[in-house]
């Protein structure tokens, strides 16, 4: 695990550039992150399924995916892996004790959760899923509705196996969750901010950066 | 009748279903118990070769079928559990054996209340439809997979208060001893125990292997039966497939130690096959193993169980309105936020159980009591004590507590302990009985011993046992009543006598007399070494709590004196009384919380509280608030700024005789459905640090209670926030009931999907990109 890419991320989500970092949020930015990796229980559940084009279908478990920016994800791909990953409830309710007693810290203890998630979910990547494949695409993003997280997550029965849930608004928990779609095959595209919902009011490329890394 | 076999034959469920129904066909996602109705032919001949196999119970295939994940979907709840049991009946007829039908009912699949958004009310409606539809059709209802021990409790009470049917109870736990909720075994145990079900235990997760210490510390830890469903091994996830690697013979021969351990119900869950079922049944022990397991004190919460006798167990008084000014006012202007950080800091002082009264003239104590506790248990990891004269109040507190609670109060007289009793039988707690009656608190040992004996006795009668019982013998104060104070001591160690545990409210031995300390602590030890195993203390004096830990050594209950050594080596903190050599504007720019309460107190000495707010504060968050605008401090400086000043306001607003400096009050609110209240929450603090007063309504708030909320504190304005476009729609919602409110004030909205052109969409009235936009916005619009 690369503890510093953790906290480059999460410095992102709290918008940093290149202010002083004062000694107790530097510090509050190590504490955060060894408590996350000390309390947390990642636990990461996913299948894979052919694909079927024209229109864009998972057609074992009857899954209509037929968006612009997934079309354009898959082009190649074979197969889709449906993926999902949690770090657990206890981040949750840590989150909210220090709302209560340290909103700096909280905040602080907020982004690194959410960094964290990302890293972990990358290094799960890397080691279990072999060979060339497209970066995970979240449901909520670009033309794909948040609602499909549903489905998927009924697929691959995440509720049961890391106990991963998915709330009538369609908001996941516990919050610091992912469900994506990776595509397997050979597709050279990369992330890219043109179908994002917050092109135009993003502050991320106000100040000259992504939200995202490409690997 | 199996009530007469349980717990004397080893009985056997049968073993995997879903896994069953994967080998016949059934692809992912795919909704297994459709099968009923679509293919009941599998289903039954499932059930068949399980009951062949020699299961005694057969599980209906119902694990998911609760109306709640059923709603949207081809069959509905009842069509499937009905299709379910009559297949599971019809797999009994064709077998011609008499095998029990157990109702399958698996967890909801929503998280419940306070961490997502499922109530208790809901999880227990969801189990009671589908207890009602098919209640003389089973023989036992089982719930399995469980991982939230408030989710099985309000199941279990469901099933209790529709049928008589027996209740088997099993949890999911991980290598690590925990549910996914944070549910240990002992806090399963406790709380099951407690609610009476009739077997309690634990299923799939994890093999038989793995499970075996889990198990044994559950052996070791309940008096009730004991049910265990291990997968066929730990879980192999093999190119995003789920394999489980253990053959019959290996779980066999894994799983028969365990029974002789003193298992009484045992069957298989994901990745056994009737197989397994075959051989268990064929080599298991015909009885169950005798164990000797004696009661125990124990209170819960959801996560964490406190067990009496292993140390002087610390309860924390200072969530009690009785005497303090500061809570009172908070009580009654539902300012809540304010007792969660009072219970935060009892618990990091080293409390393990924390008092909540709030009873106060003028407030609805059955509500508030009940939100109160939630509001803590979703913070605080400690078990709670319950404390209210109000019947109604501690039976409401108690069933929507999540866990076990100590209860505060019965006494000896008759109507109170008939009042309370059923209650504790009914939801299990610890409850403690104070030596008075009728007649009042009687001067003698003797006499208060003799209603000690009464309360136990009378509790007997509704089956609560002495265990669950834990008696005051009332401390009286040394300035009035100095004659009866070693009367309660001498009574103390009497009671001890009668196998129960005993507490005091410690400082109430010191009233009217000067060093009150001195006095607490003294008399502390001296009642300790009567036998005092709860006192109820303020854990924030540190030479109680120090007293406790010398008395924890002395009585040989801190083995090595680890725990003493540990904390008593650790250099005492020097607080220095020296003027902060930072200027209170420094303070506040470098966001130094530490210092701020000192610098403000300093500066007060010197300037009127309303000038230091306007030459100093203000100016100060305003130039925070520029160089986060322009980009020369990012937002955890603004936020920790932002902290310190509200500290500074708060030292200020003391001085103050009215509210003269307060601006607002300003609602605010993470709008139904929305459960994500960062943003809302960093805005509050903003706002808070530039002296407004919010009132902060919390996440996922129906519009109805805001604009209750509006009618009740007549606000300058109402902040709403949403994180998601799924929940912009219940924002918009909320803004067309509020508008069609007469007067109403200004309406700004925030949070992630927002934008200028959405708000106007929704017809807001404001949109504010951040929490300084939001500081802008209220300067310039409330006048």
């Amino acid at each position: 695990m690369n503890f510093s890419r953790v906290k480059e991320g999460a410095l992102k989500y709290l918008g940093y550039q290149g202010q002083t970092i004062d000694y107790s949020i530097a510090s509050m930015l190590d504490e955060c992150l060894n408590e996350i990796d000390k309390m947390s229980s990642f636990k990461v559940v996913y299948k894979s399924f052919p694909l079927d084009f024209d229109p864009l279908l998972i057609k074992e478990v009857n899954i209509n995916i037929n968006y612009p920016d997934l079309i354009d994800l898959l082009n190649n791909c074979h197969d889709v892996i449906i993926i999902a990953c949690t770090l657990g409830i206890q981040v949750d309710k840590r989150s909210k004790y220090y709302s209560h007693i340290d909103m700096t810290k909280m905040t602080i203890f907020d982004a690194i959760a959410s960094s964290y998630l990302e890293a972990k979910c990358d290094e799960y990547e890397r080691h279990h899923i072999i060979g060339k494949r497209t970066f995970r695409f979240c449901p909520g993003y670009g033309n794909v509705p948040i609602e499909l997280n549903r489905e998927l997550a009924r697929v691959i029965d995440s509720h049961r196996k890391i106990g991963l849930t998915v709330q009538d608004s369609h908001i996941l928990l516990p919050q610091k969750s992912m469900i994506g779609l990776i595509g397997l095959g050979d597709n050279n595209r990369k992330k890219s901010c043109k179908n994002c919902l917050n092109i135009k009011n993003c502050d991320f490329r106000k100040r000259g950066q992504i939200c995202y890394k490409i690997d | 009748m199996l009530q007469d076999r349980l717990n004397k034959e080893v009985l056997i469920f049968d073993g995997g279903f879903g896994s069953q129904l994967q080998e016949l066909g059934m692809k992912a996602g795919e909704i297994p118990e459709y099968y009923n109705i679509d293919h009941p032919e599998m289903i039954i001949d499932i059930h068949k070769r399980y009951i062949e196999a020699g299961a005694d119970f057969i599980t209906t295939n119902t694990f998911g079928a609760n109306p709640l994940k059923l709603e949207q979907h081809k069959y509905n709840y009842k069509e499937v559990i009905l299709a379910a049991i009559d297949n599971a009946k019809k797999a009994r007829e064709l077998t011609n054996k008499n095998v029990y039908i157990a109702l399958d009912i698996g967890p909801i699949g929503k998280l419940m209340e306070p961490m997502g958004t499922l109530t208790f009310d809901q999880a227990y409606q969801s189990v009671k439809d589908m207890v009602m539809l098919v209640k003389d059709d089973v023989d036992v209802v089982l719930f399995e997979t469980m991982t939230d021990i408030y989710e099985v409790k309000a199941g279990v009470l469901a099933v209790k208060e529709c049928s008589n049917l027996p209740i088997f109870a099993t949890m999911t736990f991980e290598a690590n001893q925990r549910s996914l909720s944070g549910c240990d075994p002992l806090t399963m145990v406790n709380v099951l125990e407690g609610l009476k079900v009739d077997a309690l235990g634990m299923n799939c997760s994890l093999g038989p292997k793995e499970m075996s210490p889990i198990i044994l510390s559950l052996l070791e830890n309940t008096r009730f039966p004991a049910i265990v469903q291990p997968n066929a091994g730990l879980p192999v996830l093999v190119d995003g497939k789920t394999t489980y690697p253990m053959s019959a013979d290996e779980f066999v021969e894994e799983a028969l130690p365990l029974v002789e351990k003193g298992i009484a119900i045992i069957g298989g869950c994901c990745g056994t096959n009737p197989e397994f079922i075959r051989k268990l049944k064929n080599n298991v022990q015909k009885y169950v193993t005798k164990r000797d397991v004696k009661p125990k004190t124990r209170v819960s919460s959801g996560t964490t169980t406190v067990e009496f006798g292993h140390h002087v167990v610390v309860c924390g008084e200072r969530l009690n309105p009785t005497g303090k000014k500061k809570l009172k006012a908070a009580l009654k202007e539902e300012r809540y936020d304010e007792l969660i950080v009072e219970a935060i800091k009892q618990e990091q002082a080293g409390a393990h159980v924390l008092d909540v009264n709030v009873g106060l003239p003028g407030i609805d104590e059955v509500k508030v009591m009940k939100h109160i506790i939630k509001l803590l248990q979703e913070v605080i990891q400690l078990p709670l004590q319950i404390d209210s004269s109000h019947f109604q109040a501690i039976e409401e507190a108690c069933r929507y507590y999540n866990g076990k609670p100590l209860i505060n109060s019965v006494n000896g007289k008759v109507e109170t302990m008939e009042a309370v009793f059923p209650t504790v039988q009914k939801y299990g707690g610890v409850v403690i009985g104070l030596t008075l009656d009728e007649t009042g608190i009687p001067p003698l040992a003797q006499q208060r011993f003799e209603i000690a004996k009464r309360i136990i006795k009378k509790a007997s009668e509704y089956g609560i046992c002495k265990e669950d019982i834990i008696i005051d013998c009332l401390v009286l104060t040394a300035s009035a009543q100095q004659k009866e104070v070693m009367e309660t001591v001498k009574a103390v160690a009497m009671v001890k006598s009668l196998g129960v545990h005993t507490v005091l409210g410690v400082s109430n031995v010191s009233f009217g007399l000067p060093n009150r300390p001195l006095l607490n602590k003294t008399f502390l030890a001296m009642a300790m070494s009567a036998g005092l195993d709860l006192p109820i203390i303020n854990p924030l004096d540190k030479e109680l709590m120090n007293t406790i830990d010398a008395f924890n050594v002395l009585y040989n209950y801190d083995q090595d004196a680890t725990k003493y050594i540990q904390k008593q080596s650790q250099a005492p903190i020097l607080m220095t009384n020296s003027t902060s050599s930072f200027s209170l504007e420094d303070v506040v720019i470098h966001g130094i919380k530490d210092e701020v309460k000192k610098a403000t107190e300093d500066l007060l000495k010197e300037k009127e509280g309303l000038t230091i707010i306007n030459e100093i504060l203000i100016p100060a968050l305003d130039k925070i608030g520029k160089d986060y605008e322009t980009g020369k401090i990012f937002l955890p400086q603004l936020i920790q700024s932002a902290e310190a000043s509200k500290i500074a306001f708060d030292v200020i607003k003391q001085t103050f005789k009215s509210t003269e400096s307060t601006k607002g009050p300003v609602i605010m609110a993470t709008v139904h459905g929305d459960i994500h209240d960062i943003g809302k929450n960093i805005v509050k603090v903003v706002l808070e640090s530039y002296g407004y007063k919010v009132i902060d309504l919390g996440k996922d708030v129906p519009k109805e209670k805001i604009l209750d909320a509006f009618r009740k504190h007549h606000p300058k304005a109402i902040g709403l926030s949403a994180l998601m476009t799924t929940t912009v729609v219940s924002m918009q919602e909320t803004i067309e009931l509020l508008k069609q409110e007469e007067n109403i004030c200004p309406i700004f909205v925030g949070g992630a999907v927002l934008s200028q052109d959405i708000a106007d969409d929704i017809h807001a009235d404001y949109y504010t990109k951040d929490a300084m936009a939001s500081v802008n916005l209220l300067n310039e619009i409330i006048k």
